[in-house]
């Protein structure tokens, strides 16, 4: 609804103002005479009119330095101009917060907070930012550079913090942050002093609710070293049953409530020497041993002579497939590399040959137009150091996430695309930098980038997307509208592409899809698997 | 005449706006609260009120209570023979509010208000309505329980006011903000649990009991209606007693045996810890979404028959750091509000100023699919149009795409909730829509506007830019069921034949004595029966002033063995 400046204070009968009060004097008299049940169509414009214009009011004064410089501000409604601060705001902050570089990356730009059970940690800067918007007193529990950034949208005001009678639930909260932060590894004891410090205050509502939200938040972003403390928050605020519809803290409470589970699981399968017990030591070995971070390279060879030992890996893989959070902890591109492995295996040279036989019976058939499947899709990546490969909302490009890391072959996300004639790419370091160029890179160069950065690449695509093929069952529900594609994608599609290993290659296919990267390896392992898995009947038709 | 009527899960009310206040409407006992409860007698007749509350323990295959919680639910409740919904049974009772209020007021009554709980979805809202027709009311508006309480409180405010309503009904527990300035009463925040209340305190208690006496009592007699109700009722004289003492005693008489257990403060307090946790939630939650902070708020409101319990104030006390207000009488609150929104809506000249808005409580949205990039289709994903705690009323365009290019229709399924699977959510209706065929392999899109109106009546309209299409789609607040079922039912309900008004008095006490009977033994037993046997003879004679006399002395023995009547 294109609601102009000018015609919200005309609806209001008032100038533009940015006092509050009378604003809402206005609404309150007019309210009267474009009463809610004689004029709906007249309230609705007025409730319209009565919010923008308090948004307006409301708006940080940053907003006013951020887009007085462009001619479109004046043009631009309250509530765009609100809007594009905290977009701003958040990204600025976003860039910087490298604690965990790993699993940072996120390419749903636009925040989005409503995917189904996002595991992921959320991001806390959001959560910043949000406090800021709510004008709280408190001061920003953050690294220096953070607090720095954030002082300086509140227009560099550097109050201190609020005197505070002994050892108040703010200082409890800060110092935690603080322990969690750190570089060394904290104490578990000195951890749940802190929790517990700040739970014992939280019988006001009002603390209850800040505590709540800053201790889910802390829990969700600084795993695995919150584990200690994660099972005493869950209790106390009853999290486990408790029906928490709030999008601010839902997100938060479901991944520590799935952690608590997680972590149970564990420590009973050690107490009761369940099979995962045995895992144990290749429960070791796949986090930290580099030799297994990466299956046997001669596969048949090893497998033949150490049976034992890599049905144990399978079955680990699994279990920790089980547990969500468990299965975030070990590293994803090992995980990713041994399913590979595992399920190569599986095609056996009979399979291969039905395979070869079924491909070329589809090329054949691919010449006859009308028939024709779905094309290939065009870059061929390999998989190595691969973390990501995304299509946005619109489909209309690839994005392609490597991360930087000194142990891993990165040769292999240098690796040759095979970029078709014509395709055009962009090239970025997410939120960093933009680099320019108009052919597909046939290499990223990694070199420049220290260990855990992550290097997003975005193709486009657009012509290159083939529409689905005629004939396919029409489903009646209708599709999210998607963004117009000037913005970033509101919920953009992240796709791993499954591409060759080692001396193999293969066409790459998309076959997973999460919304950000964090998920991306537990579910894309999924969808590769299912891929693999239809692969295989594919070529052993029943 | 528009009543205002306070359907509530243990007790109902109705009330009036007349000469610039609200009044309470007594029913034929003389009192204010008539207990929501639900009562076949030998002859078929049928008995609400004080008098079925009775039979709860003398005829507990007879008689129904708090079946507002299975409202809009396909749960019958079997009375004798028969079955009913429970918005049958709410019909009963609204009949008898009814049939009060024109014996108070000597003019029929054919219009009301009736309140719900926020927190009352869609479907439960309906059957209400329909509680309300076939009870021969036109139900003029469902107003959501906190702002009716808040109404009563905050109509003779004069300045600007934030505070907090905390609803604790006998089934149902809501928590609404509002904020008063200028003449707007206005909700910020609605929330709520709509599976707690105080009957899950009476619970607690009668656990207790079970646990206590589980041997004794033997596992199979635990399940027998009998035995069960006098359980609850001795668990609920339990509950009222600790709402005065520090502690209450639980007195069950069972095969010529007494039972007693009594109970601390303390030790009820410790049991009922997950109770009061989940009182926590949903006012978090409203602060929330009000975006008001605890400390700004002028008042905390208790409304409804469970905050009366010391525990829950102790709980909202602990809450917010200090005491709750007690402006309002927590049982009257919503039924005065009723009748004040009554007045509103009446445009009584003495409330003119006063606008009141209200949110919706859930969000509405639709059913869409989400393509995954490897051409998977993901269905059943929740895209809300109208966001909860918006302001009716309100109109919200959201645009969708076509999945396919060749797809020649797309259907809307229109749902109600706030999990992001629409299978978690309550469904309202469908729509489909004819799309003209993609051009070049695009998409077409659809403009799907919301509608929803102050009295919960929610519009969809569907537009197609490409081919001009319209579809609109009413979601009516009505059960989708023919005029003539409407008849049928009402028509069984009307077959049922509800007690005269004189002899209320005197059947409620017989009720009351031959439960008296039942819970006592030895010589008080006798007593009773000796009692009964005169009272009896008397009604026989029908000589009003001896029945009065005998309803005196008979009341009077009554209340020195258990106490006086509660409502």
């Amino acid at each position: 609804m294109a609601v102009t400046t000018s015609s919200i204070w005309s609806i209001l009968d008032i100038e533009a103002t940015d006092d509050a009060s009378t604003i809402r004097r206005a609404y309150a008299r007019r309210v009267k005479i474009v009463h809610p049940e004689d004029d709906p169509e007249g309230f609705k414009a007025l409730r319209n009119a009565y919010s923008q214009a308090l948004a307006w009011a409301a708006r940080p004064t940053a907003s006013v330095i951020v887009h007085a410089t462009t001619p479109e501000a004046a043009e631009m409604s309250p509530e765009e101009a609100v809007v594009t601060l905290d977009e701003t705001a958040d990204d600025t902050l976003r860039s910087l917060t490298p604690r965990d570089p790993g699993r940072v990356l996120s390419l749903d730009a636009d925040a989005d907070e409503n995917e189904e059970q996002d595991m992921a940690p959320p991001a806390p800067d959001l959560a910043r930012v949000r406090r800021l918007e709510a004008n709280e007193s408190e001061p920003p529990p953050a690294t220096s550079v953070e607090r720095a950034s954030i002082r300086t949208l509140e227009g560099a005001d550097d109050t201190p913090p609020p005197p505070t009678v002994q050892r108040d639930y703010k200082a409890a909260l800060a110092h935690l942050e603080g322990l969690l932060a750190a570089e060394a590894e904290p104490e578990s004891g000195a951890l749940l002093r802190d929790v517990d410090d700040a739970l014992a205050q939280s019988g006001l509502i009002s603390a209850h609710m800040e505590i709540e939200y800053r201790l889910g938040h802390l829990a969700a972003h600084y795993w695995p070293r919150s584990d200690p403390f994660v099972a005493r928050i869950v209790a106390h605020f009853r999290w486990a049953d408790a029906r928490i519809d709030d999008p601010h803290l839902q997100q938060a409470v479901s991944w520590c409530v799935q952690r608590d589970k997680d972590l149970v699981f564990l420590a009973e399968a050690q107490k009761r020497g369940s099979p995962l017990l045995r895992f144990a030591p290749q429960l070791q070995l796949l986090r930290a041993a580099p030799e297994l971070r990466k299956p046997p390279s001669f596969a048949f060879l090893k497998g033949f002579i150490q049976p034992g030992l890599l049905g144990e890996v399978r079955k680990l893989l699994s279990e920790i497939r089980a547990h969500p959070t468990l299965e975030a902890e070990f590293p994803a591109p090992a995980q990713k590399a041994w399913w590979r492995y595992f399920n190569n295996q599986r095609i056996n040279p009979l399979g291969l040959w039905i395979a070869i036989t079924v491909v070329g019976a589809i090329l054949g058939l691919s010449a006859i137009p009308q028939v024709a499947a779905h094309p290939p899709n065009p870059a061929v990546v390999s998989i190595g150091a691969l973390n990501d490969v995304a299509t946005m909302g619109d489909r209309q490009s690839l994005w392609i996430v490597c991360q930087a890391h000194s142990e891993f072959a990165f040769e292999n996300c240098t690796a040759p695309f095979a970029p078709p004639a014509g395709v055009t790419k962009a090239q970025q370091e997410l939120a960093v930098q933009t680099t320019s160029g108009t052919e597909i890179p046939s290499s990223i160069d990694m070199a420049g980038y220290p260990d855990g950065t992550n290097v997003a690449v975005q193709i486009d695509v657009s012509h290159l997307v083939a529409p689905l093929p005629p004939g396919t069952a029409t489903p009646q529900t209708p599709v999210e509208a998607t963004s117009p594609p000037t913005q970033l994608p509101v919920h953009p599609v992240v796709v791993v592409m499954d591409c060759h290993t080692g001396s193999r290659r293969s066409p790459c296919r998309i076959v997973g899809h999460g919304a950000n990267s964090h998920r991306i390896n537990a579910k894309a392992l999924d969808a590769l698997e299912r891929a693999e898995r239809s692969a295989d009947r594919a070529v052993h038709p029943r | 005449m528009i009543v205002g009527i306070d359907l509530g899960t243990t007790n109902s009310a109705v009330a009036i706006w007349r000469d610039g206040q609200a009044l309470l409407i007594p029913n034929s006992l003389g009192h204010v609260l008539t207990p929501s409860v639900v009562s076949i007698d030998e002859t078929g007749d049928v008995l609400v009120g004080l008098a079925a509350r009775e039979r709860l323990v003398t005829h507990p295959t007879q008689t129904a209570a708090a079946f507002k919680r299975y409202m809009g639910t396909r749960r019958e409740a079997v009375l004798g023979k028969k079955s009913y919904f429970a918005e049958d049974l709410s019909a009963l009772v609204l009949k008898q509010l009814k049939s009060d209020a024109e014996a108070f007021l000597g003019e029929p009554v054919t219009e009301a208000v009736i309140t719900v709980p926020a927190y009352f979805n869609d479907t439960q809202r309906k059957a209400t309505r329909m509680a309300g027709q076939l009870a021969g009311l036109k139900v003029e508006r469902l107003l959501n329980e906190p702002t009716a309480a808040a109404l009563a409180y905050g109509i003779n405010l004069k300045d600007e006011a934030k505070f907090l309503v905390f609803d604790l009904g006998g089934g149902t527990f809501d928590v609404s903000i509002l904020e008063l300035f200028e003449g707007v009463i206005e909700v910020r925040a609605t929330t709520g649990d709509n599976r707690l209340g105080g009957e899950d305190f009476n619970n607690v208690l009668a656990r207790m009991m079970v646990d206590r006496f589980k041997n004794d009592f033997g596992a199979k007699n635990l399940e027998t209606p009998a035995l069960i109700g006098r359980i609850r009722a001795a668990a609920e004289l339990a509950r009222r007693a600790l709402s005065v003492d520090n502690s209450g005693t639980m007195t069950v008489v069972w095969k010529n045996k007494e039972y007693s257990l009594q109970v601390g403060v303390d030790e009820f307090e410790e049991a009922a810890g997950v109770l009061l946790a989940r009182l926590r939630e949903p006012v978090a939650h409203a602060l929330r979404d009000g975006s008001v902070r605890a400390e700004d708020l002028d008042e905390i409101i208790l409304v409804g028959g469970a905050t009366r319990m010391p525990v829950v104030r102790r709980a909202v006390t602990k809450m917010f750091g200090r005491f709750p207000s007690a402006a309002v009488n927590p049982d009257e609150a919503v039924a005065v509000g009723a009748a004040v929104q009554a007045g509103l809506k009446a445009r009584d000249a003495a409330l003119g100023e006063v606008v009141l808005t209200d949110v919706c409580p859930y969000s509405l949205g639709v059913n869409v699919s989400e393509r995954l990039a490897n051409g998977d289709v993901r269905d059943g994903i929740f895209s809300p149009v109208i966001e909860r705690n918006t302001v009716i009323p309100a109109s919200r365009e959201k645009s969708f795409h076509t999945m396919y290019p060749n797809q020649r229709s797309v259907k809307f399924q229109i749902y109600q909730g706030e999990s992001r699977k629409v299978s978690d959510n309550v469904r309202l209706g469908e729509i489909d829509v004819p799309v003209p065929p993609a051009q070049s392999g695009g998409s077409v899109g659809v403009a799907c506007r919301f509608s929803y109106d102050i009295n919960g009546l929610l519009e969809v309209d569907l537009f197609v830019s490409e081919s001009g299409e319209r579809r609109e789609l009413v979601i009516l607040n009505d059960h989708t069921i023919s005029p003539e079922e409407l008849a049928r039912r009402r028509e069984a309900l009307a077959e049922l034949k509800q007690h005269p008004r004189d002899s209320a008095a005197a059947r409620a006490l017989m009720a009351r004595a031959a439960r008296c009977y039942e819970q006592t033994l030895g010589e008080r037993r006798e007593q009773v029966a000796r009692l009964i046997l005169q009272f009896e003879n008397v009604l026989e004679r029908q000589d009003p002033k001896a029945i009065d006399r005998a309803q005196e002395e008979v009341s009077a023995y009554l209340d020195a063995i258990e106490g006086e009547t509660w409502l």
